[in-house]
């Protein structure tokens, strides 16, 4: 009888569109959606920052000849302006596009968002850069920053020196002080060590999270085999439940052929992912091993609502739906701040979140050498697989009916 | 009203769904809401990165002087200094970055690319940005020191080398920003807020518009409907009333959400109400959107799909869960034919705009319009799809 149901449920499986449609199309649309949503940041080294234009105020620093406006002309790109639009070459390799205005103009562009901030240096002032309202964390801030700070402080360095070789009467000349700054060019100090996690953008967590979604997904499909059996659900199971078969039989005949099901799916989606060079890592083994678990836990869950909740099949559907979803969210798949934010100020939440531990363990896969932290959610998934396993078998057992 | 009812009563069967949505997304409303909140109303100070360094070089003058200003620049966290311990900080993000600092660095630092220093981080282009900017900055300066006493060592002494060069560094741009930085963070949580609701708005309200019209508009139940006396045309007009009631409803209790996590004031400034009314316009063309789902696709799977699949592809393709600059060129063109789209538009200009300038004006007029038209087009087109299916019924 098992095999039976099981060859039964599976030609099931293929002739039902609606079947089809989810398990099918599902997984791969939306491993293609992230595919074509993150094309521009799969790969961090070849992502370019645009030049950032800013407005500098007219002072006596900015006249032709003075330090500060040779700075701003070596290191800024230069532009025109075409009628209120300003034109410049957003291909540049320079980072600022600095555009001399007087105040008032200056504020206007600002106002009008045509210029990110207002960049002010007079004599015996720091340097001062007011902004527009925008993002003063983001990197465009501290690029504008940063540039402004170096200008200053070599500023500072320098006359230091010449006024240290003036008390001190020590002859030097221009072209030394040149050559004492012309020798940094191009030094770099820092090493990067090449640690795997070095090598990814932040935002492999969005390919991680959506391959932990696909297996958590099988939650649908618990419900779906739960529904299948109980004989309050559909007519179908109705029927099933007169015929001379044992409930636990049929459970683990429609349970062992929906599984097998699912995670020959999700692993053709993992060979999708890798067939779309998505970075999840190079440890092939372990990721199916996580994949074929994450499954089972995803399924099992589902099997555990299904049997376990009361109510109809429609509300346990939209729960098999919504259920992945917001693990989803709570572990990156929408954005990786909200991940953050959630390990940060809510970790027990996180502790509970299965989708998470996939999401971890593939993450350890890539940054470590050693397999301990992946192993750890392993165990920590097969914990929670064994306990789901348990939740359905006490939630399917001798079931009563008022009715059918 | 009856049919307006009965579509109340189809809702209340799916109200886990709408409390999941909504429990999840208050809470992280609050989490972000309170960062802003707690943030004060002065001038920009940077935010401090957390940082382990490994000091091989005990004694030697660069490294030490590095070691400290580092100490000024970042939070110093005590890490031990295993594989593992380290490995652990990056994983978990207790730490941002690592430098280690090799022995004997300062005493062949004038020959650095022999013994560079190593840093091990995390991602995060502001983060390795930084990191990069200040320890350049420190060494380069203790070099341009170097190569002066190299012209002529009574210049100034060895030891006084790090101190100047504190003062040198302690020289900062002053950052402000045009107005209140409070009323920029309300105006920024506001608008982040509405930007995420988009996402919540399709899951719960298009979602269920779209599964209680797939009900509704079930053959029997119609033509049981018209036996009792109401006209296809008075029911469409009830369901549409309900449509319109529940989206209001739902965008409501978000809002109201919104102003206990981020505050009313973020809400109920100029921007704040320019973004509340972006938000609503975006609302109606959704419902729109939502009736046209629900009379092109009549069968539950084919909604279940869309319901998952179709707030992601907006959310990725219009810049509301990463930067619209990140977004690849030709999904933010597909992304325009859609609403949700130019209410991002809008709400970028609506926060980085003067209020009343002619270019915000020019950006609000054309994005609302756009939605507006959406609206009215998605409508127009749901209703013929439906004539056209019931001509195919009726006859």
């Amino acid at each position: 009888m098992f095999k039976h149901i099981f060859i039964a449920q599976t030609k099931l499986f293929f002739r039902n569109k609606e079947s089809i449609l989810w398990n099918l199309l599902f997984p791969f649309a939306m491993v293609t959606l992230y595919y074509v949503a993150f094309h521009n940041i799969a790969d961090t080294e070849n992502f370019k920052i645009d030049p950032v234009p800013v407005a500098v105020e007219k002072t006596d620093q900015t006249i032709e000849g003075m330090p500060f406006r040779q700075f701003l002309e070596s290191e800024g790109e230069s532009h025109t302006m075409d009628g209120d639009q300003i034109l410049y070459d957003t291909e540049t390799n320079k980072n600022l596009v600095p555009i001399l205005v007087d105040r008032p103009a200056g504020e206007k562009l600002v106002e009008s968002g045509k210029v990110d901030g207002m960049i002010t240096y007079e004599k015996g002032k720091p340097i001062s850069y007011v902004l527009g309202p925008r993002d003063i964390e983001n990197y465009r801030v501290i690029m504008v920053k940063a540039m402004m700070d170096y200008y200053q402080q070599r500023e500072n360095t320098v006359t230091r020196i010449i006024n240290e070789a003036v008390d001190r009467r020590i002859p030097i000349s221009n072209d030394q002080v040149s050559q004492m700054i012309s020798t940094l060019n191009g030094k770099d100090y820092l090493m990067t060590l090449k640690t795997p996690v070095s090598n990814v953008s932040k935002y492999t967590v969005f390919y991680l999270a959506i391959l932990a979604y696909i297996c958590i997904a099988a939650v649908a499909k618990g419900i779906d085999v739960v529904g299948n059996v109980e004989a309050v659900y559909s007519p179908v199971s109705m029927r099933a439940a007169i015929s001379p078969t044992s409930k636990r039989l049929r459970f683990i005949a429609v349970m062992v052929a929906s599984l097998v099901m699912a995670v020959l799916l999700n692993l053709l989606t993992f060979g999708y992912m890798l067939l779309l060079k998505m970075p999840v890592g190079d440890s092939y083994g372990a990721i199916v091993g996580i994949v074929v678990l994450g499954t089972f836990v995803g399924f099992f869950m589902g099997t555990a609502v299904g049997s376990l909740l009361p109510g109809k099949m429609t509300l346990k559907n939209g729960l098999g739906i919504i259920l992945p979803l917001a693990m989803g969210f709570m572990s990156g798949m929408m954005s990786v701040e909200v991940k953050y934010a959630i390990d940060t100020h809510l970790p027990v939440v996180q502790k509970f979140n299965p989708l998470n531990a996939i999401v971890e363990g593939l993450n350890a896969l890539r940054f470590y050498e050693t397999m301990e932290i992946y192993s750890h959610n392993m165990v920590y998934l097969g914990g929670l697989l064994v306990a789901f396993i348990a939740l359905t078998m006490i939630g399917l057992r001798r079931a009563d009916y008022e009715s059918l | 009203m009856r049919v307006f009812k009965l579509y109340f009563q189809i809702v209340r069967s799916q109200l886990s769904v709408i409390f999941i949505y909504v429990g999840i997304f208050s809470l992280i409303a609050f989490i972000f809401g309170s960062n802003i909140k707690s943030m004060p109303d002065e001038a920009y100070t940077p935010k401090k990165l957390d940082v382990a360094v490994y000091n091989e070089d005990r004694g030697g003058a660069v490294a030490e002087g590095l070691h400290r200003y580092i100490g000024t620049r970042f939070n110093l966290v005590d890490i031990p200094d295993d594989k593992k311990s380290l490995d652990d900080a990056l994983f978990y993000e207790r730490i941002n970055f690592a430098l280690r600092i090799p022995k004997g660095f300062s005493e062949r630092f004038e020959k650095p690319s022999e013994l560079p220093i190593s840093i091990e981080k995390t991602q995060g282009m502001q983060e390795n940005m930084l990191v990069d900017i200040e320890v350049t900055k420190y060494l380069d300066t203790w070099q341009i020191y170097n190569n002066a006493r190299n012209v002529s060592a009574d210049l100034f002494a060895q030891e006084d080398v790090e101190e100047m060069i504190g003062e040198d560094l302690a020289k900062e741009t002053t950052l402000k920003v045009f107005g209140s930085q409070k009323e920029i963070l309300n105006g920024i949580g506001a608008k982040t807020y509405t930007s995420y609701m988009i996402y919540l708005l399709m899951s719960t309200v298009l979602s269920i518009i779209c599964m209680t019209m797939l009900i509704l508009n079930d053959k029997d139940t119609r033509a049981r409907e018209m036996v009792a006396g109401f006209t296809d045309g008075r029911r469409y007009l009830e369901l549409l009333l309900a449509n319109v009631v529940f989206g209001i409803i739902i965008w409501g209790i978000l809002i109201a959400v919104g102003m206990i996590s981020f505050g009313a004031s973020a809400f109920l400034g100029e921007k704040g109400l320019m973004l509340l009314g972006s938000s609503f316009i975006h609302l109606l063309a959704m419902i729109s959107m939502a009736l046209l789902i629900s009379t092109i696709f009549q069968q539950t799977s084919a909604i279940e799909f869309i319901r998952v699949i179709w707030p992601l592809f907006i959310a990725f393709s219009s810049g509301i869960f990463i930067p619209m600059e990140f977004v690849w060129k030709p999904l933010q063109t597909a992304a325009s034919f859609f609403p949700a789209y130019w209410q991002v538009v809008a709400d970028e200009a609506i926060l980085k705009l003067p209020k009343g300038s002619p270019k915000l004006i020019e950006i609000l007029t054309k994005s609302f319009s756009i939605e507006l038209v959406m609206m009215v087009a998605f409508f127009l087109l749901s209703l013929a799809i439906r004539r056209y299916r019931l001509k195919g019924e009726n006859s």
